[in-house]
């Protein structure tokens, strides 16, 4: 096809020169990176529980245990500070009835960590047939008084029924006994084929308006279609040019995703076994993504009527990754309906134990019908003169 | 013999559905150009005279091959267009004043851009760029960006570019529409020089005193069909073009139209 080259080459040239162009092509990439570097950080600090070493926490309860008595719980407590080897120290205050009604208030200032506020003679009721209550009060504000209340309250149970939950030497264990990957991969499960809808198509709404329907309005559409070009050539050298450049947008994306996830997504790998059939459906994806944009564009006879156009199919199209990799679709008829195969089949991929080799084969000949049936008919969009000179 | 000749050309388009109409009614058919018959000459200018509407940019997209005809056939040197397009499209250079320029080019890579669709050898095309931008004053703005131009200059590259691949047939829809007076000017003599050096061109216009100035002939199109074909000497002989086309715009029905 004589002159594909010469306008995909310019077509190339507009948009890895046009800054503008490269701000909107390659600026969420790195965003993306930048925001899930920092959101992940954000998450882990929240999430984790604090070292804290060389530390005196204040602990205060109302005095109902007699003199020279600690109720266990503060026993237990201290006999974990001496042997958590931390070098922490326990500072307990018995309150009388009357200090105790402004603990709550002293808590708040910072003086004590923890507050427990026992139901008269507790201990010695426990057993019987009324109801006791133990509350604790601390302010949450406080990273120190947070730690001591979760230790505390981890501890109840231990000093007044005599068993330990969840617990090893004094700590928290994790009792989901699922893989941490297990985990993490419905999480991305969900969260790939989503960015992946939207990485590859958003560079398309800033690319496939101004290709044609730009021309349209400028007029230079009709310059270029006088020349001895075939239309098809024409149409073949945008499409390869918009394939290209939001492949290369996408990538950039789909890279700051990868960096970044270990951030997010802590413990999840994606292994090659995964990544490899989902860079093909990536690539596919593209090409019909383009074709899309691309006939869109031949469509709308301005650049602002193609983005509007454009704009409601992305948000149709990340409704359609969000249901297709939340709900169960493993059937194989789903794999025949275009697009919505795309993220169902990654998702499966992501989440199942074995590979879903069908489904898979289904959604590559599904889609790559689809693609050419796409290309195909922009390309006849291209010899409409209805649709070329539409007013 | 004619370089170029029409025969019969007629064009429709579809009107756009009116309030209250059936949604699956059929769409109701405007004739844009009707049994269009016309003849042209090497070294000479002629000009397709109407008012907005009257098919003039219709006529002129199906000679430029644009656009085909539902109707009739187009011949360039006595051969039907359709039988070899690619040659046929290498004689013409067509320019609308609709066109503005992608203006995140400069005049030089566009320039170069249309040289290499037309499959221009590198030498040849360079040539015919030096010559171009030194007749149109572009040569100083090469390289800066069509944005960055003033409108006449604009008009200017769009004019070169139209002209790159030396065409024999030049066709003009409207060609000094939105021009001032200097650039006007230029485009004026430009197209004198192109009938010099026997080129064919084939311009639109609602400008009498331009067809007047630059047409050899003049063909007057109302409501899609040649109403009257002339030389301007024999308008002038009829007192006038603008006394003749009022008088055959009456007879059709006016304001009607």
């Amino acid at each position: 096809m004589k002159g594909l080259a010469t306008i995909f080459k310019k077509e190339c040239l507009r948009y890895f020169t046009d800054y503008r162009m490269l701000i909107a092509l390659f600026l969420p990439g790195i965003l993306i990176f930048v925001l899930y570097m920092s959101m992940g950080n954000i998450m882990t600090n929240i999430v984790s529980t604090p070292a804290i070493e060389n530390t005196v926490f204040h602990i205060a309860y109302t005095d109902d245990f007699g003199e020279g008595e600690y109720p266990k719980l503060v026993s237990l407590l201290e006999a974990t500070f001496t042997s958590g080897g931390r070098g922490n120290t326990l500072k307990t205050y018995p309150l009388s009835e009357e200090e105790s009604l402004s603990a709550k208030e002293e808590v708040k200032k910072g003086t004590y960590d923890v507050y427990l506020d026992y139901s008269p003679s507790f201990e010695d009721e426990l057993l019987g047939e009324k109801v006791q209550t133990l509350n604790i009060y601390y302010n949450g504000a406080s990273e120190k008084a947070t730690y001591l209340y979760e230790l505390t309250s981890s501890l109840v149970s231990f000093a007044y029924n005599g068993y330990l939950l969840n617990q090893e030497n004094g700590f928290p264990i994790d009792s989901n006994v699922a893989e941490e990957n297990f985990r993490m991969d419905q999480v991305a499960s969900f969260l790939i084929p989503l960015l992946t809808t939207t990485f590859l198509f958003s560079p398309i709404i800033s690319l496939a308006p101004e290709s044609i329907a730009g021309e349209k309005e400028r007029g230079t559409l009709a310059t270029l279609l006088i020349t001895p070009v075939s239309r098809s050539a024409i149409s073949w050298g945008k499409i390869l040019a918009i394939s290209l450049a939001s492949l290369a947008s996408a990538l950039v994306s789909f890279l700051g995703v990868f960096f970044s996830i270990p951030s997010i997504l802590p413990g999840f790998q994606l292994s090659f076994d995964s990544a490899f059939p989902i860079l093909i459906l990536f690539l596919l994806s593209d090409i019909l993504f383009v074709g899309i944009g691309i006939a869109i564009s031949a469509f709308a006879k301005s650049i602002k009527e193609a983005n509007s156009y454009l704009g409601g199919l992305l948000t149709l199209m990340m409704v359609v990754s969000l249901l297709s990799s939340i709900l169960d679709f493993s059937a194989l008829p789903f794999a025949f309906i275009p697009v919505f195969n795309i993220s169902s089949c990654m998702s499966l991929i992501l989440k199942s134990s074995t590979f879903p080799w069908l489904y898979m084969t289904i959604t590559i000949v599904v889609t790559a019908l689809a693609a050419s049936l796409v290309v195909f008919f922009s390309n006849r969009l291209f010899r409409s003169e209805k649709i070329m000179f539409r007013k | 013999m004619a370089i170029l000749s029409t025969d019969n050309l007629r064009k429709t388009f579809s009107l756009p559905k009116e309030k209250g109409e059936p949604l699956f009614a059929k769409r109701k058919r405007l004739v844009a150009v009707n049994q269009l018959s016309l003849s042209f000459e090497e070294g000479e200018i002629y000009g397709l005279l109407g008012p907005n509407g009257a098919g003039k940019t219709t006529a002129l997209r199906m000679i430029a091959s644009l656009i085909k005809p539902e109707e009739g056939k187009i011949f360039y040197q006595g051969e039907d267009i359709e039988k070899n397009l690619t040659a046929y499209r290498k004689e013409i250079g067509f320019l609308t004043s609709e066109l503005k320029l992608d203006g995140f080019f400069t005049p030089n890579q566009t320039f170069d851009y249309f040289a290499r669709l037309y499959a221009m050898d590198e030498k040849e095309a360079k040539e015919e760029k030096e010559i171009l931008f030194e007749r149109f004053h572009i040569s100083e703005y090469r390289n800066k960006k069509i944005d960055e131009l003033s409108t006449g200059m604009k008009q200017k590259c769009s004019l070169a570019l139209s002209l790159a691949h030396k065409p024999k047939i030049v066709i003009f829809d409207e060609p000094t529409n939105g021009l001032d007076i200097v650039a006007s000017q230029e485009v004026e003599q430009f197209l004198l020089d192109l009938k010099k050096s026997n080129h064919l061109v084939l311009l639109s216009t609602h400008i009498f005193s331009l067809a007047e100035k630059l047409c050899d002939r003049i063909g007057i199109l109302l409501h899609g069909e040649l109403k009257k074909e002339d030389t301007k000497e024999k308008y002038k002989e009829e007192g006038g073009l603008e006394k003749v086309f009022f008088a055959l715009y009456e007879k059709e029905g006016g304001d009607n139209l």
